[in-house]
């Protein structure tokens, strides 16, 4: 699939020209070549959250300012460096570079890169303001789609079963009379085996696991059924408990499904949308508690990523100031969300759910995160 | 820091406001030049202070490349303006000028600048004469272009009170109505327009009483919808970007939409595009009945608020066999 270049730069430039679009496709190419190359996850998460957030809020110091000004002059030297002449222009590049990145490996595999910038971007956008103009609020529309689309694509192929290989496990008997030949290749293909029981089992779990869950409709952290929970806090610990059985992604049907956990059995008036100002209220120390992240690297992620797990970093931070009131401006100013952001119960639960998993994915990827 | 004061005999010679001898002399070895008496004052000069100057742009108008410029750095709504000669396009603009720098648009927008306030200010020069309290009969000067085969773009920014003072950046398109009227008669004339595009909406500014003489009201309505069609099909223009049709001179024709134009924006809607009629006074002669800048405000937020229509849903996912999401018919 051809990368949208002439038309996205569009929100940055009246009409590129040829020479640019064809000079831009190669600074694209050459993110995703660093993305891909770099041995650790940072430059990925700095981009993603670039790109959502923007280039003033990473500011010019900024790995993923750098790495993108880099992309962009390593073809056109002549390239203005300071942000205020190119911010948005980086931008788009950084969201072309992210959609190459989701798009451009066919395989049926799994992939960490994209499933780390797609768990980040869904997280990351769920929240996330219109942007001031049509044209920037397309591409990002675009972006989340992409992202979307990548983690069914990978919840799939990871949730696929395949056949165990007997055949080779039967073809031992024809030289069991072979002692040490027979011994050399009965281990790999018991290794095999296990793996792929071992697949096999983990995805049963998983799906015991949730529909269990579902079926109680009862908390294990709350200590009670979910309808007894008043309706927000029902929604952050469906959101939670189940992104926490699950192995990420999960799938399309499953997202919906999370969100319609919390809404099950609610008046219309427990449901309607509330700020997230009202939200935080109702919810108090027990249900932000069960947003926190298991681990510091995660938690110190969050702090630096703050447009990325928006709900997360408010947890974070009513636990250091010990739930001091007057948030507001600051969760404003860092997240780019306001807290007089009204929230639908099942956007909110879905936002969660979404949140968890992007902290899962990124404790399971970055060394030292577990 | 005391300095003596010289004055001169030439009558031109400012050496004795600002020190500088008109022939380029030093005050003191300059003939003319006399040190004033201490009854005529000695000037008690105050140490220069190094502050940052506000830059005031002489741009009139800003280029491909100046537009290109602040449009890298942030996001810039772009608002393209077609219409014939005299339609009103020039005195739209000059009208959002001045209400924005007279605080009219409050509360929502407040003025936060502009690169072309020389430009602006150009404009308006009509307006300023004072003609025993009339409007002028002709408004504004007829619109060229510094380089008349590309476009200029006046900018003006706002602050927008509705969004956490968010910097609203306008460029605003000033072309000629032979523009339009070109675009109209030539397909070919499409490739002009085609920055376009990237427009965040079109406003297509239309004398409104030509609407409503009988002997005129069917030529334009017909040249409308023409280049409706040719917006449509030679430009192609998204049918995102939401076109806004404005019957001008509301004070001479009232407030309500005139019927000709209702029926092009049908016409344009039939073409895929969000389409919208209204009616602006940019100066109103009878400004107790129809205030100055009617319409104005309303079709800015029109623009800066509107929302891509939502877009298709997405094709149906591939969900695995043994999919949660099947059993509840969400898959």
């Amino acid at each position: 699939m051809a990368p949208p270049v002439f038309e996205w730069l569009r929100a940055a430039d009246l009409s590129p020209d040829d020479a640019m679009v064809t000079t831009r496709t190669k600074s694209v190419q050459d993110l995703e070549k660093k993305i891909r190359d770099s041995k650790t996850f940072g430059m990925l998460a700095s981009v993603v959250n670039t790109v959502v957030g923007g280039c003033e809020r990473a500011g010019e110091q900024s790995l993923a300012f750098t790495t993108l000004l880099e992309c962009v002059r390593t073809q056109s030297a002549a390239f203005p460096g300071a942000l205020a002449e190119n911010g948005l222009h980086l931008r788009i590049i950084g969201c072309l570079g992210l959609r190459q990145l989701l798009t451009s490996n066919e395989d049926d595999e799994t992939n960490q890169d994209e499933l780390l910038a797609a768990s980040l971007l869904v997280s990351g956008l769920g929240l996330k303001q219109k942007e001031s103009g049509q044209h920037l609020d397309v591409i990002f529309e675009e972006l989340g789609k992409v992202a979307r689309a990548n983690l069914q694509k990978q919840s799939v192929v990871q949730r696929e079963r395949q056949d165990l290989d007997w055949d080779t496990f039967d073809g031992l008997q024809s030289i069991a009379g072979d002692p040490p030949n027979f011994n050399k290749q009965l281990l790999p293909a018991l290794r095999e085996l296990f793996q792929g029981l071992e697949k096999q089992r983990e995805s049963d779990r998983e799906e015991l696991e949730v529909l269990w869950w579902l079926y109680n409709g009862q908390s294990e952290h709350l200590g009670k059924q979910l309808k007894s929970a008043t309706a927000f806090l029902a929604g952050v610990a469906a959101g939670c408990e189940l992104a926490d059985r699950i192995t990420p992604p999960a799938t399309a049907g499953l997202r919906e499904i999370v969100a319609q956990a919390a809404v099950r059995d609610r008046t219309s008036a427990q449901v309607k949308p509330k700020s997230l100002a009202e939200i935080f209220t109702e919810l108090g120390v027990t249900g932000r508690k069960l947003l926190l992240p298991g681990t510091e690297p995660v938690r110190k992620f969050v702090r630096t990523a703050e447009t990325l797990l928006p709900l997360t970093w408010l947890c974070i931070r009513l636990e250091e100031n010990q739930g001091v009131a007057g948030w507001e401006p600051e969760f404003t100013q860092k997240t780019g969300v306001p807290s007089d952001k009204k929230l639908a119960l099942d956007v909110f639960t879905a936002q969660v759910f979404a949140e968890r998993q992007a902290q899962r994915v990124y404790q399971s990827l970055v060394k030292g995160a577990s | 820091m005391t300095l003596p004061r010289y004055t001169c005999s030439k009558r031109d010679c400012p050496i004795a406001t600002t020190g500088n001898c008109v022939e380029l002399n030093e005050p003191g070895n300059c003939p003319n030049a006399s040190v004033a008496t201490a009854g005529q004052g000695v000037v008690q000069l105050q140490p220069l202070v190094k502050a940052a100057a506000r830059t005031f742009p002489a741009s009139t108008e800003l280029g491909l490349r100046e537009a290109r410029r602040l449009m890298n750095g942030g996001y810039a709504h772009l608002i393209g303006i077609l219409g014939a000669y005299d339609a009103g396009k020039t005195c739209m603009l000059n009208a959002l000028y001045l209400l924005a720098s007279n605080a009219e648009l409050a509360p929502r927008f407040r003025f936060a600048g502009s690169l072309t306030l020389a430009g602006f200010e150009l404009r308006c020069r009509r307006l300023r004469k004072w003609s025993d309290g009339k409007l002028p009969d002709q408004l504004a000067d007829h619109t060229t272009l510094a380089d008349p085969r590309n476009p200029g773009f006046l900018h003006l920014a706002l602050s927008d009170g509705n969004n956490g003072s968010r910097r609203i950046e306008l460029l605003l398109t000033d072309l000629p109505g032979e523009w339009t009227t070109g675009l109209v008669k030539q397909a070919h004339r499409a490739e002009q327009v085609r920055f376009m595009q990237r427009a965040d909406g079109l406003v297509i500014a239309v004398d409104g009483t030509k609407l409503q003489d009988e002997e005129t009201k069917h030529t334009e309505h017909l040249v409308l919808e023409q280049l409706i069609d040719r917006l449509a099909e030679a430009v192609n223009l998204n049918r995102r970007i939401p076109i806004f049709l404005v019957a001008c001179k509301a004070d001479a024709i009232g407030t309500e939409v005139p019927a000709a134009l209702q029926e092009v924006a049908d016409h344009a809607r039939s073409k895929g595009f969000v389409a919208q009629a209204v009616t602006v006074a940019s100066f109103s002669s009878k400004p107790k009945e129809v205030p100055n800048g009617h319409g104005i405000l309303p079709l800015v937020e029109a623009i800066v608020d509107h929302m891509v229509p939502g877009s298709e849903p997405e094709s149906e996912s591939l969900e695995p066999a043994r999919s949660f999401g099947r059993s509840r018919g969400t898959a």
